[in-house]
């Protein structure tokens, strides 16, 4: 394996082969890339109705788009659910994660499917099914618990918790287990051992679980669809409903922002860490 | 951001793999005491999240369960009766089964195009040697996902629409006279589909390709296989259970897809999931609503087992 | 603001409000200034039917209030099926909620809407005749019109019957969301009535072999189908067509001789609400002639009360004449409401497939 520029090493490169590969994957690229090129440079468009090609480029409807407050209402709601899931699925799914890694344990597969679960139904039928569920709480209790902040954070703590089981236990998996016997053979509690030991080696796995968890949270739309409420919308719904009267630049420059955001926000999370592993 | 990349990647490769394949079991377990004072604490460790997900999805499907055998009573509100009525009419009427296969036949074709374009971007990207840029390459797959499907369809619609952007420039290429329909056609849900779920192809994909390395390939090399016999009798094979897990989140994704078919299919292609929203939201019929949506997680459900058991007679355990 | 048509004598001078009609409503409800506090959940479409009516009605009469709106956009069948749902709640998450005549009638036949206390709302008094209902106070009323490309139609079309004229094969244009308003099309112009629309179903199945018109899953992509000559000829909403002729769309509107589908929009207060009294306030406060002639303008439907104030020029471009108002179809409401569940399946089943 020299430090050649080629992806393949070279009797990998003979006849069709290399092309064909690096064809297919162009053409996927091109497929998973396309909408949101094509998102971004509407966002630029300066004729209302989208027709190519356009007219002139303008930040207008950036402008136009911030002074809109649902969209701010509707980014602002869905962070704070976000956060609210990804730190609800952490505390809940790590514990869950560390005995799942244990080994093997009657029940394990069964326990593992469960938790897993919520990705495996579909997300409307979830919704709805939450939605009877918590009206029948609130008839039988008479609290209100549906089209409230705590129903859908229910929702989206589920939405977040297999991302953040399946991550943790994934790194757990490579983890020596003779690490920690040794720490407990020289006196520490477990929980020590767990904070000295076990939980700097999976701190990559929480750090990425908990990023694929609030992304995941971000954009669901399903699963919110049947419990937000006045006031309470999340971005992507607010997004939806504004797709049913028109498409024009400004829900482009909304979708732009929102990429850009969310980027911006995971190179941040990982400069942060990063520096402090450092330590 | 390496790291945190490659342990996503991991992570979503093991949460496509639905039996215990990312998982060494089998570690010998401490004895005595010890086992029981883990086990105590095993159930502490479990509680919160088994009751989120008991509460949360378990219970309320329990409910949609008992709400697909009610009677639907436009006037009163309850659950009232037990009847099989809603299971008949759904499998009654050809209509309704034509929307599951339709269903079916999209899920279907998009899960098998997945495959085709993800193994090579997946094995691409695998053998890439500049870390730079295979970090970057997984980033492109990634990011787009950051989209929502709300978005990502209105980018479809901008693209796919007869007076859209590819329609534009096929037109004054002068390659087509009028404009291609695409845009509220099935094409346009399949095309939206593979764009949602490729990514999760290659990322289940990609790290398995790089766990099996390049030695297997170099060994068939030695003995005189062209690259693409390599690939198909030796690289392929081995990476049968990615392959896969990699389908399978596919499959089980796309039947249960709601924003796109909606957003671009059109009012004419119905599919199984928005069918659950109608009778719910516009026809209050929550008793068949129940009925089709269990419907939907039953065949799922059927169909990713059995094929896991076919596919584990032939590779063994996955 | 100068209008001062209503003030009563127990002025609340704590609160300058901006809109006098709601000044007089302070005066004449009791507890008013805790119902002018607070927040009112408002219900309605989204979109620019909502910015318009919060920019030319809620804004200006509620500014100096301190009751603050808070709204519930989303479209009608995901708002009905919410309000039904919580029927059986203590309380209700909307105090006045936007719908059609039709729903409204649907609403209240379920036990959601609150019956009208007209005590609470005087300027009821001024609302058309035809268009009053007890549960609900509409703001503005409208029809379902022929919509169609003068350049491509030189002709006016004058009947619901031109949709199926072969001439315009493949550039007939239909709106998924309003099966209901194309059944009636084809029931008044095949021998029909509101009233009994079977005639309806094989005429629409003889349309989709005749013209096979194209369909569209919501008003911007008909406009879109409009504006790149697509389709040449719909039926829709008269304050639609209204709207995007301004717009600058290829499109006029003609009336058609069987008489338009009437649909009036308005608001109601479901039962339970939270804030009852801001509700009436709201109600009320809608009905003033300033605010309706805001609310006309802002929608292009002609408005619901005989006082409204709409400046000449732009009555004679949205409101009906009297020939067209006398021929105004109204809908049945209980037929309609029984029937619904039913022509969705057939539109889906037969129309659609």
């Amino acid at each position: 394996m020299t430090g050649s520029r080629s992806p393949f090493p070279r009797f990998l490169s003979d006849g069709s082969f290399r092309p064909v590969m690096v064809g297919g994957c162009v053409a996927a690229f091109i497929m998973v890339l396309s909408p949101l090129a094509a998102i971004i440079w509407v966002s630029f468009f300066e004729n209302k109705i989208i027709s190519f090609p356009p007219t002139g480029y303008t930040f207008d409807w950036y402008r136009a788009a911030a002074a809109m407050p649902q969209f701010r209402d509707g980014f602002f709601t869905s962070l704070e659910l976000g956060v609210v899931a990804t730190l609800v699925s952490l505390i809940v799914g790590v514990p869950a994660a560390l005995v799942l890694a244990r080994g093997r344990f009657p029940g394990r597969e069964a326990i593992q499917s469960l938790l897993l679960a919520p990705l495996i139904v579909p997300g409307i039928v979830a919704g709805a099914a939450l939605y009877m569920f918590l009206i029948e709480v609130e008839l039988a209790s008479g609290v209100q618990v549906a089209m409230t902040f705590t129903g859908l954070a229910i929702a989206h703590s589920l939405i977040a918790l297999p991302w953040t089981v399946r991550l943790v236990t994934a790194s757990l998996v490579g983890l020596d287990p003779q690490l920690k016997e040794a720490a407990l053979t020289m006196g520490a509690r477990e929980f020590t051992a767990f904070r000295l030991v076990t939980w700097p080696l999976i701190r990559p796995g929480v750090v990425a679980g908990a990023l694929f968890a609030f992304i995941a949270s971000f954009v669901d739309l399903e699963k919110s669809l049947f419990l937000v409420g006045p006031g309470m919308t999340t971005l992507p719904i607010v997004i939806v409903n504004y797709l049913e009267w028109s498409i024009d630049p400004t829900i482009a420059a909304v979708a732009t922002v929102q990429i850009a955001i969310i980027s911006a926000g995971l190179v941040l999370t990982d400069r942060y860490f990063k520096l402090a592993r450092a330590f | 951001m390496d790291r945190v990349v490659e342990q996503g990647i991991q992570g979503v490769s093991a949460l496509a793999i639905t039996g215990e394949g990312s998982l060494t079991g089998g570690r010998p377990a401490p004895g005595g005491t010890d086992r029981r004072r883990r086990r105590s604490t095993a159930g502490w460790l479990l509680f919160p999240s088994l009751t989120l997900v008991l509460a949360g999805l378990i219970l309320p499907l329990a409910l949609m369960a008992r709400t697909s055998v009610a009677h639907f009573d436009a006037a009163s509100p309850d659950l009232v009766g037990f009847t099989l009525e809603n299971y008949a009419r759904f499998f009654g009427e050809p209509f309704y089964l034509m929307i599951l296969a339709r269903t079916l036949l999209v899920a279907l074709s998009c899960t098998a195009i997945c495959l085709v374009l993800g193994v090579p971007a997946a094995f691409v990207i695998s053998r890439v040697e500049s870390r730079t840029l295979k970090t970057a390459l997984i980033l492109a797959t990634i990011i787009p996902l950051l989209m929502g499907n709300a978005v990502r369809a209105a980018g479809w619609m901008v693209l796919l629409a007869d007076k859209g952007l590819i329609n534009s420039a096929l037109l004054s290429a002068g390659l087509i006279a009028e404009p291609v329909r695409i845009l509220y056609t099935g094409s346009a849900v399949v095309i939206g589909l593979i764009a949602v779920l490729l990514p999760f192809m290659v990322i289940s994909l990609e790290s398995v390709f790089e766990n099996i390395g390049t030695a297997y390939e170099e060994a068939a090399q030695t003995m005189g296989a062209p690259p693409w016999t390599a690939f198909f009798r030796v690289t392929l094979p081995l990476a049968m259970p990615g392959v896969f897990s990699g389908c399978l989140l596919c499959f089980v994704l796309a039947m249960n897809a709601y924003a796109t078919p909606v957003l671009i299919g059109g009012p004419s292609f119905q599919m199984m999931a928005p069918k659950v929203f109608e009778q719910a939201i516009k026809v209050y019929n929550w008793p068949f609503a129940a009925t089709i949506a269990l419907v939907l997680m039953a065949v799922t459900l059927v169909l990713s087992v059995a094929s896991s058991l076919a596919l584990q007679k032939r590779y063994g355990v996955l | 603001m100068t209008d001062q048509t209503i003030l009563g004598p127990a002025l609340d001078r704590r609160r300058l409000l901006a809109g006098a009609a709601v000044l007089g409503t302070a005066a004449l409800l009791p507890g008013a200034s805790r119902a002018q506090s607070g927040e009112l959940v408002v219900s309605n479409w989204g979109g620019d039917w909502n910015e318009r009516i919060a920019k030319g009605f809620e804004e200006p009469a509620f500014a100096a209030s301190a009751m603050r709106i808070i709204h519930d956009l989303a479209p009608v069948p995901e708002r009905k099926a919410k309000l039904l749902a919580e029927r059986r709640l203590p309380r209700s998450s909307v105090d006045v909620t936007w719908l059609s005549d039709a729903d409204a009638y649907e609403m209240s036949a379920q036990g959601v809407l609150e019956t009208l206390d007209m005590s609470h709302i005087p300027s009821a008094g001024h609302i058309i005749e035809k268009l009053r209902r007890p549960y609900f106070i509409p703001a503005a009323y409208g029809g379902v019109v022929l919509l169609y490309n003068p350049a491509r139609i030189p002709q006016p079309p004058t009947s619901f019957a031109d949709l199926w004229n072969p001439k315009y094969a493949g550039r007939v244009g239909i709106i998924d969301q309003l099966y209901f308003n194309y059944i009636y099309a084809a029931a008044l112009s095949h021998g029909g009535s509101m009233s009994d629309v079977s005639k309806a179903f094989p005429a629409l199945m003889e349309m989709k072999k005749q013209v096979q018109p194209r369909l569209y899953p919501s008003h911007q992509a008909l406009a879109a189908a409009f504006k790149a000559e697509e389709i040449w000829i719909s039926a829709n909403y008269s304050a639609r067509a209204i709207q995007w002729e301004k717009e600058g769309l290829p499109l006029r509107w003609s009336y058609p001789k069987e008489g338009a589908v009437a649909i009036s929009f308005g608001a109601g207060i479901p039962k339970r609400a939270r804030n009852v009294d801001g509700a009436y306030a709201y109600l009320e406060a809608m009905l003033q002639p300033k605010a309706m002639g805001a609310i006309s303008l802002a929608t292009s439907y002609a408005v619901a009360t005989d006082n409204a104030d709409v400046p000449v020029e732009d009555r004679k471009r949205l409101e009906f004449t009297a020939d067209q108002i006398a021929k105004l179809n109204f809908v049945d409401y209980p037929y309609a409401a029984k029937s619904d569940a039913q022509w969705i399946e057939w539109w889906n089943k037969e129309f659609k497939a």
